[in-house]
């Protein structure tokens, strides 16, 4: 195996790892604009639910059902979370550092967007 | 006097009954636990190639990916042992009835978290290998329940295949396949690849911990692999942190 083959594969290797992430981002987007939708949503559901003088008069169950808009986007939300979309919306920085926990074991690192950084072979001592 | 005795009751027969509820609740959860980490965890998506790394993949050999059983993609005890290291009370994943020189023995199989997932994406990208040294009765058992009627883990090599040096089996690659670039190992035992460090990727031991994310860790890393011309191009700069001998 000479040097220039082994730089070869490292690129290629390199390679792989950096599309992958760069694939991961559209879907990513997505995940984000549905969240922040979905919080807006939620805040200003609560805010009307909150300054609507029945709210305190009648139950609590009632309050809610006089606001399905809070009702539904609060339920939307907490599902959300359920499905993990606060690990979605990070999702290429997740891939990024498990690939970096494998590689540290190869002497390697590598950026979130799948760069890879070669370190130095440590002097034995 | 007799009010305050049926108060105390009452509080009994409530406290009772809500812890009762509460155990139940958390029986269920546990239950469950293992399927919400797993629902809610960022898996690894296949994605599509571009056309420069689709052709450097047609241009580079198919990799063999040997894997082993124990502690890397499973975890056994079986009914003999005393303390066995899985918490008690949760529940197995297969149960498998062995004979062993006469013996039945139950074996409670765990699997580890992921590990159907990550068996079904690698398969996509190598061939597949079974090398285990664990006896071949209860392991070609154990890789019959994994592969799951699927196809994907049909070459298999048991201790018969291993070679034994100083009371610890050792996995010689080159009984698998004979072209070392275009192999590598699985194995959470450093001892089993001493004789191909060049071709190893070690991965932590697993017992129980229903949080375990290793084998979706190394899916990046087996992704990006398969690209290369030869495996040891990459994996020959490992430093060998766990090495053990």
């Amino acid at each position: 195996m000479n040097s220039l083959e082994q730089a070869e594969d490292l690129k290629a290797f390199e390679r792989r790892l950096t599309e992958y992430v760069s694939c991961l981002q559209p879907a990513t987007g997505r995940w984000r604009m549905i969240l922040i939708v979905v919080s807006v949503c939620t805040a200003t559901g609560a805010w009307n639910w909150l300054i609507d003088p029945d709210t305190q008069k009648v139950s609590f169950f009632s309050s809610l059902w006089n606001h399905p808009f809070f009702t539904i986007s609060c339920v939307t939300l907490i599902g959300l979370f359920f499905a993990g979309i606060h690990k979605r919306v990070v999702a290429p920085s997740i891939i990024a550092a498990r690939c970096r926990t494998v590689l540290a074991e190869y002497n390697m690192s590598c950026d979130d967007t799948g760069k890879l950084i070669l370190k130095p072979r440590p002097h034995i001592q | 006097m007799l009010k305050t005795r049926q108060c105390l009751l009452g509080i009994r027969t409530f406290l009772g009954v809500t812890s009762r509820i509460w155990s139940f609740f958390l029986y269920i959860l546990r239950k469950h636990l293992r399927t919400i980490i797993q629902y809610q965890t960022v898996r690894y998506d296949i994605l599509p190639l571009s056309p420069i790394s689709r052709n450097r993949l047609n241009a580079v050999k198919r990799k063999i990916l040997v894997l082993d059983l124990d502690e890397t993609l499973i975890h056994s005890h079986h009914d003999g042992v005393l303390r066995p290291t899985v918490r008690p009370g949760t529940p197995p994943d297969f149960i498998l009835k062995v004979v062993i020189d006469k013996h039945p023995v139950r074996f409670f199989v765990h699997k580890r978290p992921h590990v159907d997932f990550f068996l079904e994406v690698v398969s996509q990208w190598y061939e597949l290998v079974v090398f285990t040294a664990s006896m071949e009765i209860y392991g070609s058992a154990v890789a019959d329940k994994l592969d799951n009627n699927r196809g994907i883990l049909k070459r298999r090599y048991y201790r018969q295949h291993c070679t034994l040096d100083l009371g610890s089996y050792i996995k010689d690659l080159s009984v698998v396949h004979s072209d070392l670039s275009s192999i590598v190992i699985l194995d959470n035992s450093p001892g089993a690849y001493r004789s191909h460090p060049d071709n190893a990727i070690p991965i932590k031991s697993w017992f129980s911990d229903p949080s375990d994310t290793a084998l979706l860790n190394l899916l990046p890393m087996l992704d990006a692999l398969r690209f290369t011309s030869d495996v040891r191009s990459v994996l020959s700069r490992n430093l060998h942190q766990h090495r053990l001998w």
